[in-house]
């Protein structure tokens, strides 16, 4: 009876039909999940001399609607949606901190020259003193407050990176048992796709994805293969290798992504690339530690300049001014893998010369080695200074101390961190060094009408700085020098030219008009000039001098760190808004294929509603034949 | 191309957060009244208007040290005002005084007593203090009083000669002040340039002019002494020099007598062997010439020669009081032309600063109408998503299924 079995076939079909449909409406929200159709056949047919005759329907398999294309397509941009995403998220919680006049250090930068104003004002006055010394304190907060924060960033930087190492790890795991499972399966199904098992694994690698950039390759077992960085194999057949979050060999404060293997741990950071843990990598290196360095930078030219400035005067006291600031370095790391007990120490030749780039001090045995890691730039042997062994580069100089082995390495960050240890070094508003520490004078005696002013101070260390100087005219063209506090003549017979610059210990004067014989002019130490603001003035016009990098002022050189910082996070925000209209696009595709539409689903189960209640009426039809026949027969 | 519910549902969740964000933002905007929330917003505007921000804040402080500095000058051209007035009234009562023959010791007495509290006042001027208690003309040594009387009635001068500064603009350091030495200290003698005297010893009654330099390519800063040999003759020696320029001239009563670029004249009857000096000026304060008119208004002179040297005294007293109020007279003019200076540069402040909020306010500002438009367009299209949603979405073809 071969309409039995034709039409029990179409029942069958149609009941498959139903059940795949059924499981299509189960699963339309579920991740990942790729839609399934019955893939029918038509039976052999029964050959007869007139021809075949259908036998029914059978099922050549399921198929599951998915494009590997795309969903290879649809890792990638998830991979740089997500390094994006949180490329911008913490660039712009940096930017927020660093724009923001209540948090920025811009305020405070004013408000210091502001006091600083006033004391000029007043120089002699406590308020504007106290004022002044509040501020500075104020600015020192500021800095350290804004280092700390940054500080902070890196630290939860290498929290997270620990965290999603976890996931990566867990996720590797799961494909890797996926991969397992597939295998057996497709073995046992003659060699049939385990659909549902095959979508959950792309869905564990799109997640994967999620974490960082990875390659896959798929075997002929039906198992794929996932690598990650420069080809590292994460995911191999059933077995997933493990990543480690460990401190930095250069920067034990800096976690690095490290890579397991038999022969022991290799950081693939610098090859890592993509997704969350690619965003937090890319933002340290390109975005958190510039500006760290940035900074700390700002921090040693203000305190450094400033110092120099205000070491020129003297304050209330008629004390020579001493350091206003503590002034403030950068860090110096040992490499994790350092033999010798070796160290070494920044001090600063030149300010306006500093970079913020990194640098790594390298011992070879005999020599040190200075390189800048941004400009490859190193010092070379000769410059090195036999006596201390000391280095210098780009303004700044490294002591090395201590016993080092050969092949040792340091990373040094002249600026790096700066902002946290600058401190105020005067305690109290009278060592506000506002006057200069040189003053000029006429005697009313002299009878011609030349003038005497101070040019510039040169250095206060000079020995014969604070004794008293007398120019005293033999004629109109020539003068002696006289050194009033030891009564001894220095120089005589100078010959004079209006304007031009007297050179005295540490300090010149300048000359002009027309002396008479026997006029004298005076040079001395600035006692007790408490009303003098010429210092104070000279700090003052600090605050809009081209100190760092040579050109900038401390205020333009963190507005140039803000806008940095800022076009950065712009730069992301615009990549971001844009891929995430591409991964907008390429789940549209995916979905457009595999997604579920419950309209369609619809149709379709009427139709193999009515397909298995048609099979059933033939079925109620070959009974009824089969009566026919019987009835004919058995009577 | 076919449809996944999935999609369908995914794609208005993205697309309304997408547009309530931009409401968000524009809401934030326009409350704030700033384009700029942070620097990402627009970096190159941010760095601009963070430069910006700074140029005007160094300006409020220019504008508040201009009006120190305005303050500063203020007060010290008042108390040279009133210097000046006690120094006319002073040399109102020399004049007074030189005609002496209208002089008793009574009258003398008076101008005494006038002059001598005259010369506190002058003192008390000098001594002048700001409202910080800040001496004005005592320099850098703002804490000390500058003019102290001495045992010997004679004023010292303990300040210094600093000249304080303030600044005023991104260039322009404006001097806020005048040393006592230069105000009071610095007077020149006699005309300025040269001073005359007689000798206390002189037995005739012969008084020398104050003089005039008539070649200033002649004069040179040396002293001189004209001395009589006879009645009618004199001679001219270059003191500083020791040399005799000018021997056994004739001598007419108030015709000029020329010598070393400068001229001058001697009335009366000098007797033989009376000197008059010729000395370059020198600088003396305006204690001491005020006290030589005290010492001079000690006695009515009683006999020719004790005439001429009082006529002698006077003359030169009106000449050095004139000095000193010349010196006065230039310093005010100093701190007039300093005043003139703060007001132009204070107004030239203005203008910057008015340009760079214009700019700032360019940078940083809502444009109000845009932002407004764009928010009830943003508002619409959220609007219509929901209602679009709502409708769609409530299609489906199992409702029809039954």
């Amino acid at each position: 009876m071969s309409l039995f079995n034709t039409a029990l076939s179409g029942i069958k079909a149609a009941d498959r039909g139903i059940n795949t449909t059924g499981n299509n409406i189960a699963n339309a929200n579920t991740p990942g999940y790729s839609r399934q159709r019955v893939d029918f056949v038509n039976r052999e047919p029964q050959g007869f001399g007139f021809g075949f005759v259908g036998r029914g329907v059978t099922i050549n398999g399921i198929e599951r609607l998915h494009d590997s294309f795309v969903a290879q397509q649809l890792q990638e941009v998830t991979a740089e949606q997500n390094r994006l995403d949180n490329l911008f998220e913490l660039s712009a919680s940096l930017d927020n901190l660093l724009a923001d006049d209540s948090s920025g250090l811009r305020t405070a930068i004013e408000g210091f020259f502001q006091s600083l104003q006033q004391v000029s004002n007043d120089p002699a006055g406590a308020p504007g003193r106290q004022l002044l010394l509040s501020d500075a304190q104020g600015l020192i907060d500021r800095y350290q407050f804004l280092d700390g924060q940054m500080e902070a960033q890196n630290t939860s930087i290498n929290n997270r990176l620990t965290d999603l190492t976890e996931q990566v790890n867990a996720t590797a795991q799961t494909i890797a048992q996926l991969n397992e499972n597939i295998t057996v399966a497709t073995a046992q199904a003659n060699g049939n796709p385990p659909n549902d098992l095959l979508d959950q694994r792309d869905e564990q690698i799109r997640t994967l994805s999620e974490l960082t950039s990875l390659t896959t390759t798929e075997q002929d077992d039906g198992a794929i293969n996932v690598f990650i960085g420069n080809g590292q194999t994460l995911v191999s057949g059933g077995q997933a290798l493990r990543l480690n979050a460990i401190e930095s060999e250069s920067n034990f404060r800096e976690l690095a992504i490290a890579y397991e293997t038999d022969s022991g741990t290799i950081d693939i950071s610098s090859a890592f690339s993509g997704g969350e843990i690619g965003g937090l990598l890319d933002f340290r290196r390109e975005v958190l530690n510039p500006s760290r360095a940035d900074l700390g930078r700002n921090a040693i030219v203000l305190a450094n300049t400033f110092n120099a400035q205000h070491n020129e005067g003297i304050d209330l006291q008629s004390q020579l001014g001493q350091d206003f600031f503590r002034e403030p370095t950068g860090t110096v790391v040992s490499f994790r893998g350092n033999m010798g007990s070796g160290d070494a120490s920044i001090s600063y030749n030149d300010v306006t010369q500093l970079t913020i780039s990194d640098y790594q001090l390298q011992f070879d045995g005999t020599n040190y080695q200075l390189s800048n890691s941004t400009t490859g730039q190193t010092v070379s042997a000769s410059v090195v200074d036999s006596a201390s062994g000391a280095l210098s580069l780009d303004g700044f100089t490294v002591t090395p101390s201590g016993t080092a082995a050969a092949g040792d390495r340091f990373l040094i960050r002249p600026a790096a961190g700066a902002a946290s240890n600058i401190q105020l070094d005067i305690q109290n508003i009278n060592q506000i060094a506002a006057a200069s520490a040189i003053q000029t004078s006429v005697p009313t005696t002299n009878i011609g009408d030349a003038n005497i002013q101070l040019n510039t101070i040169t250095d206060t260390t000079q020995p014969g700085f604070a004794n008293q100087y007398s120019l005293v005219f033999s004629d109109a063209s020539t003068y002696d020098v006289i050194d009033e506090t030891n009564s001894t003549t220095v120089s005589t017979g100078n010959t004079y030219t209006s304007g031009a610059t007297i050179a005295l210990p540490g300090y010149s004067v300048q000359l002009t008009g027309n002396p008479v014989a026997g006029d004298r002019f005076q040079a001395q130490f600035n006692n007790e000039g408490i009303a003098d603001n010429r210092n104070s003035l000279a700090l003052g016009e600090l605050q809009v001098t081209g100190f760092v990098d040579g050109v900038a002022s401390y205020g333009e050189s963190y507005g140039n760190l803000v806008s940095r910082v800022g076009t950065q996070t712009r730069q992301a925000e615009i990549n971001r808004t844009a891929q995430t209209r591409l991964v907008a696009e390429v789940t549209e595709r995916r979905e457009s294929l595999s997604g579920v539409n419950l309209d369609e689903e619809a149709v379709n189960l009427a139709r193999f509603q009515q397909a298995y209640e048609a099979s059933a009426q033939v079925i109620a039809v070959a009974d009824r034949l089969f009566d026919t026949i019987l009835s004919a027969v058995g009577r | 191309m076919r449809v996944a519910n999935n999609l369908y549902y995914q794609q208005f969740v993205s697309r309304t957060n997408n547009q309530e964000a931009n409401l968000t933002r524009l809401q934030d905007q326009i409350s704030s009244g700033k384009r700029i929330r942070t620097a990402a917003d627009d970096p190159a505007g941010a760095a601009r208007s963070v430069s910006i921000k700074q140029a005007l804040n160094r300006f409020t402080q220019f504008e508040s040290n201009a009006g120190f500095a305005t303050q500063r000058l203020s007060l010290e051209e008042t108390a040279l005002d009133s210097v000046n007035d006690v120094l006319q009234r002073v040399r109102e009562i020399t004049i007074a005084a030189a005609n002496t023959g209208s002089q008793t010791p009574s009258t003398f007495a008076a101008f005494r007593a006038e002059v001598a509290q005259g010369l506190d006042q002058i003192i008390d001027l000098a001594n002048t203090r700001d409202a910080n208690g800040d001496f004005l003309f005592a320099g850098f040594k703002a804490t000390t009083q500058p003019f102290v009387r001495d045992g010997n009635n004679q004023v010292q001068y303990r300040g210094d000669q600093g000249q304080q500064s303030l600044q005023i603009s991104a260039s322009n350091q404006v001097v806020v002040g005048d040393s006592g030495d230069d105000v009071f200290n610095r007077i020149r003698e006699g005309n300025g340039q040269f001073s005359v005297s007689l000798a206390q010893t002189n037995t005739g009654t012969g008084v020398i002019d104050g003089g005039t330099v008539v070649s200033q390519t002649s004069f040179v800063q040396q002293d001189f002494s004209i001395t009589f040999t006879g009645p009618d003759t004199f001679d001219i020696v270059n003191t500083t020099t020791s040399t005799t320029i000018l021997a056994a001239q004739s001598y007419t009563p108030g015709s000029a007598i020329a010598f070393n670029g400068l001229e001058t004249s001697i009335t009366g009857q000098p007797a033989a062997g009376d000197r008059f000096d010729v000395n370059a000026s020198r600088n003396q304060d305006i204690f001491a010439i005020v006290e030589q008119l005290l010492t001079a208004l000690n006695n009515v002179p009683n006999n020719p020669t004790e005439t001429a040297l009082s006529a002698q005294n006077f003359s030169n007293t009106l000449n050095n009081l004139d000095q000193a109020i010349d010196n006065i007279l230039i310093t005010q003019t100093n701190i007039g032309a300093r005043l003139r200076t703060v007001d132009s540069v204070v107004a030239a402040n203005e203008s910057v600063s008015l340009q760079l909020q214009t700019t700032l306010s360019s940078i940083e500002d809502l444009d109000y109408a845009q932002a407004i438009t764009e928010f009830e367009f943003q508002l619409f299209t959220l609007e219509a998503a929901r209602s679009s949603f709502s409708r769609v979405e409530g299609l489906s073809l199992f409702d029809y299924l039954r």
